[in-house]
């Protein structure tokens, strides 16, 4: 009788019964709309058989193209002691699971993918509670601004919002409900203006988080000096749409990665600076410099100009360019091993109040050295006026800019220019016999395992490749220094390599570079990291995570390590 | 007899020591109710919001070599265990410092990348 009971509560708690409720969005601010117009859009519950969620998470994606967000807040008027939280990530879009219904939003939990796009930005909504979440009240609202469809690829706003899918429980019975929705998009119509009082700025980057990015808008002033009139942030498309501009004025605009100045004698830069410069980068200089002339200074071959900029990181502060202008470039062997050192870790401390022992490397260390231009002035060799001016007109409402990074060789971060480049006399040089470094802009990919063990009161972190044909790699990680101390590297990368291991805090940059590209690192475990834990652990998972993790053929190619 | 009964004390001790040590690693047999899973495999979440670790209940088939991953949004591998646990119940922990402040997948998997459970969880800032 006791197993009959026990099995009719598993089978109440796992049969599903169809729909269970629905989650709704609608629009609450009334059409008609025009661009630039603020609409808030609500989430809420409905309940269709007697549900009782204490944990609702559901997924919706946002076209960043056609809108911008501006603010969200959770609302949960009866839920007061509710815990929320929203995550946001730019430039993804969801695929649902094609057998099922995309409106069947349990079924496509954990069922369709991500991929990259970059006309989207989802977010994630979690709320849960200690008692059921109550239905027909707003969990959320966002609001957005409506942009201009002019140039977005978009000849309309339907479908500006998608629901991807949700996670909708009574942790207290351990139920899951079934959630549909009937209304899994959202059409804004009747959406009238343009950019007659608006004048719009594309900034060209290929990162994700383009918010990250600031702009400042000054007018130009020859006599009393610059003002700034405007500054703000990008939004996820790496837009900016800004109004007050003066017809026929001169403006000055430039976009840049700003620090947290929550301290302001130590501002701390976003982590993925530290993605930016990496092995790839270092090798292409390296290669580079494998052909010199009388006075040891480079002439190999990058195919853009701008990467011989990027890669000129040697050079004193007083020369570097002002005002946005291009700086003559001159690499050299100092360059090249000022990179490798800034790898392994091994350049002199740097003093962020006086100012010594400073390189222009894009690094959380140095900061973000950032280089914004007009499209068709970015990267180019001569240039007879300041690429980051304009003048803004009723015919001239959308500017288009590129913005890179100082240190990025291989451009990974970084806008590529509309041609290589070069002058006359740059070109005629690239036709002579010296050793190109030359790149695939787009990586090889290949599988790899990382993993981490607790074998005999160590945690074990192997990284096993079967990939040949490497001249060199790097893996940055990062560990849960409260619970485990870094204690050593084992390299077994072959005997001509170079390799490195860059220890600070809870970040550890680990690789390899053969500085002629003519060995190439072995297969099987070239690396294993030895941890010894602080404090008694029964499992290692989540203690250590992967940040970059690439290798750079002899040949220059990126290759990009897909985990398994 | 002094002698012996010393040696018999001492030897009583050095038993009780070893005794000890097998309560110690003795598996607990009880599994939290926040913890329990019906189903025969798979894998549960103490909490959807994590701060700097989580339990996890890792109900095995049989014992082994599985796989605990964690997954960003667009499925990228950011994190990796490979743990010998034994049939049925594990409690271990997930241990999120080392991540970057966002929302993840983990995922339990057996060592040939069949999937036996999975759940998102959600980092509180």
């Amino acid at each position: 009788m006791k197993n009959l009971l026990t099995m009719l509560l598993i089978m109440v708690t796992t049969i599903s019964f169809g729909q269970d409720l629905r989650i709704d969005q609608s629009i609450i601010t009334p059409a008609p709309y025009s661009v630039g117009d603020t609409i808030t859009i609500k989430f809420n519950t409905l309940d269709v058989n007697s549900s009782v969620p204490t944990l609702v998470q559901f997924d919706y994606q946002y076209n960043n193209k056609l809108l911008e967000k501006i603010s969200h807040e959770f609302k949960l008027p009866s839920n007061t002691s509710a815990m929320t939280s929203l995550n946001h990530w730019d430039g993804y879009s969801w695929t649902p699971n094609s057998n099922v219904s995309s409106a069947d939003l349990s079924s496509q939990y954990q069922q369709g993918a991500y991929g990259t796009n970059a006309d989207w930005s989802v977010e994630r909504i979690t709320v849960q509670d200690g008692t059921p979440i109550v239905h027909s009240q707003t969990i959320f609202e966002v609001k957005f601004r409506i942009k201009d469809k002019i140039n977005s690829g978009y000849g309309d706003y339907s479908e500006v919002t998608i629901l991807n899918w949700a996670n909708v429980k009574d942790n207290s019975t351990n139920t899951t409900y079934e959630v549909n929705t009937n209304n899994r998009q959202i059409t804004i119509s009747d959406v009238s203006g343009g950019t007659l009082n608006a004048v719009t700025f594309k900034v060209d980057t290929p990162i994700s988080n383009k918010t990250s990015y600031k702009y400042s808008i000054d007018e130009v002033n020859n006599t009393s000096g610059n003002q700034l009139i405007q500054t703000g942030n990008l939004d996820a498309s790496g837009e900016a749409i800004v109004s007050g501009l003066k017809d026929g004025t001169e403006y000055r605009f430039y976009a840049y990665v700003a620090p947290d100045f929550t301290d302001p004698q130590t501002p701390v830069y976003p982590a993925w600076l530290d993605d930016i410069v990496t092995i790839s980068d270092v090798y292409l200089v390296f290669n580079y410099m494998s052909s010199t002339d009388i006075d040891g200074n480079g002439t190999g071959t990058f195919d853009y100009y701008i990467q011989k900029q990027f890669a000129d990181i040697t050079q004193l502060q007083s020369e570097l360019p002002q005002e946005g202008q291009p700086w003559v470039t001159n690499v050299n062997d100092n360059d090249s091993y000022v990179f490798l050192s800034y790898l392994a870790g091994t350049l002199p401390t740097y003093n962020n109040q006086t100012g010594d022992g400073f390189y222009p490397i894009t690094s959380t260390k140095y900061g973000s050295m950032n280089y914004t231009m007009l499209s068709d002035k970015y990267g180019m060799q001569t240039i007879t006026s300041d690429p980051s001016i304009f003048i803004p007109s009723p015919t001239s409402t959308v500017f288009n800019f590129k913005a890179g990074f100082n240190g990025d060789v291989d451009l990974s971060h970084s806008a590529t220019p509309l041609t290589s480049g070069y002058d006359n006399v740059g070109k005629s040089a690239r036709n002579g016999k010296v050793k190109s470094a030359s790149f695939q802009k787009v990586p090889e990919t290949s599988n790899l395992d990382i993993n981490t063990q607790l074998v005999g009161g160590k945690v074990i972190m192997e990284i096993n490749t079967t990939k040949t044909g490497m001249a060199g790699a790097q893996f940055n990680l990062t560990y849960d220094s409260n619970i485990l101390e870094f204690s050593e590297v084992i390299f077994d990368t072959g005997n001509e390599m170079t390799n490195f291991a860059n220890h600070n805090g809870g970040k550890l940059f680990i690789g390899s570079l053969d500085l002629k590209g003519e060995q190439t690192v072995k297969t099987g475990t070239p690396y294993k990291v030895i941890f010894t834990p602080k404090q008694s652990i029964t499992n290692t998972a989540g203690l250590v995570s992967f940040g970059v993790k690439e290798g750079v053929k002899t040949d220059g190619t990126k290759v990009k390590f897909n985990i398994q | 007899m002094k002698k012996v009964i010393i040696g018999l004390m001492f030897l009583g001790m050095l038993v009780a020591c070893t005794q000890d040590e097998y309560v110690v690693y003795e598996p607990i047999g009880i599994v939290p109710e926040t913890l329990q899973i019906v189903e025969p495999v798979g894998l549960k979440l103490e909490n959807t919001f994590v701060s700097d670790k989580v339990s996890v209940n890792v109900k095995l088939p049989s014992d082994g070599t599985y796989r605990l991953k964690i997954k960003d949004i667009i499925g990228n591998l950011v994190s990796q265990e490979k743990l010998s646990a034994k049939e049925g119940d594990n409690i271990l922990s997930i241990y999120t410092t080392s991540l970057e402040k966002s929302s993840y997948t983990v995922e339990l998997q057996t060592e040939d990348g069949i999937l036996l459970g999975s759940s998102v969880f959600v980092m509180l800032n």
